[in-house]
């Protein structure tokens, strides 16, 4: 009877998976959930507000699905460095606006990841309710960000093989948070070591624990191989836009963090 | 049986989101978010108007007003969600990790960060 009931879990678990991850990559894009105008609109929201505070390097955050589905302690689901820059088109206009530094699952095979530029409009694209969560660095730490955004560093630091729940602690599977976290240790200790990175973080960096239970874990990786969590010991822990604004907020290495609507800046 | 089921199936959900791209149907929208986005005095650069370059401004404020819109305080409970369960099953703070392959060594951690 339990036997019965575990293979007919199984069979569930993985009937409901499975079609989830198929279109991991693109199934939010291939039913937009906002309008293109109301997305601009709260794009370009966001960035003049970034602007207007004199902000060159930025963590900003969006939610990419249904709140009510997030976990306890999960409120956005991709996170990215946004770059004051002096942007050049092709047609020889120039002006000044938010450079957006994502990494992002590839769409033909959701375990590896690119490192990809695109704009705060692309960036929003996807989002499930407009909804940004900012983290304005310390000036200082800006600096230092810059410095390594547009250093070697920073592609040196990316690993593509992708996992959505990497471990933070781990150079084995690496998200866009996780990556967003690496460079960020990189800015802050002067260094491109790997090694050392992953040291810092487990010393002083807390992932955002996530609540799985060991046939969740087992079921997971059947439907798609992104979902793995083999990085991780018997505890699930990630890194993620809140867990990160803790650390930050924990050693005064943030100006303000915040959340922008349409409507309102609210101060977490 | 059924919350294994729901829980299995809500825990894809949340997770399959994360770092998604924009497909092309969205670049196709952002076209249009950049477009609009021009219009504003802070440029919005485009995946639809191809970009030859994009250099990072080092030059903290210089060229921006101080005009941002005040932000409310009304607690920390979405930066705080999620705390109370914080080092829950995730061991103590190590003094030392040794990672496994590609990296095989121990390394110390260094002081916690600071800018001062």
């Amino acid at each position: 009877m339990k036997l019965k009931c575990i293979l007919t879990a199984l069979a569930f678990g993985i009937a409901t998976l499975a079609p989830l991850s198929a279109t991991a990559g693109s199934s939010a894009a291939a039913n937009p959930v906002l309008p293109a105008a109301d997305v601009a609109t709260f794009a370009n929201r966001v960035q003049r507000d970034l602007a207007s505070r004199g902000a060159n390097v930025v963590i900003v955050s969006r939610v990419g699905r249904d709140p009510s589905v997030l976990p306890d302690g999960i409120n956005y689901t991709h996170v990215a460095f946004w770059v004051y820059s002096r942007i050049t088109q092709a047609d020889g206009s120039t002006g000044m606006g938010y450079r957006v530094y994502n990494l992002y699952q590839q769409e033909g095979d959701l375990t590896r990841s690119d490192l990809v530029q695109d704009t705060p409009g692309d960036f929003f694209a996807g989002a499930h309710n407009l909804d940004a969560g900012v983290i304005i660095p310390d000036p200082r730490l800006q600096r230092k960000l810059i410095d390594v955004i547009s250093s070697p560093t920073y592609a040196a630091l990316h690993n593509a093989n992708y996992s959505v729940l990497a471990n933070p602690r781990s150079g084995q599977f690496q998200n866009c948070t996780e990556h967003t976290l690496d460079v960020l240790m990189a800015a802050l200790y002067g260094t491109n070591d790997r090694q050392q990175i992953k040291a810092n973080i487990a010393a002083h960096f807390t992932p955002q624990p996530v609540a799985l239970n060991g046939l969740q874990r087992l079921f997971a990786p059947a439907a798609s191989g992104a979902l793995t969590t083999a990085d991780h010991g018997q505890s699930v822990g990630t890194a993620t836009f809140g867990s990160i604004a803790r650390f930050m907020q924990a050693h005064d290495l943030s100006d303000e963090t915040y959340r922008i609507t349409p409507e309102r800046l609210i101060r977490f | 049986m059924h919350r294994l089921i729901i829980s299995g199936s809500v825990t894809a959900l949340i997770l399959t989101s994360a770092c998604a791209s924009p497909s092309a149907q969205h670049a196709a929208a952002s076209a249009d978010h950049s477009a609009q986005a021009a219009g504003h005095s802070v440029a919005a650069g485009a995946t639809g108007v191809a970009t030859v370059s994009a250099v990072p401004v080092v030059a903290a404020g210089s060229v921006l007003a101080i005009t941002g819109a005040a932000i409310e305080s009304i607690g920390t409970a979405s930066v705080d969600a999620g705390t109370a369960v914080l080092n829950t099953g995730l061991g103590p703070t190590p003094q030392q990790i040794c990672l496994g392959p590609p990296m095989p060594h121990c390394v110390a951690p260094q002081a916690a960060p600071s800018l001062e």
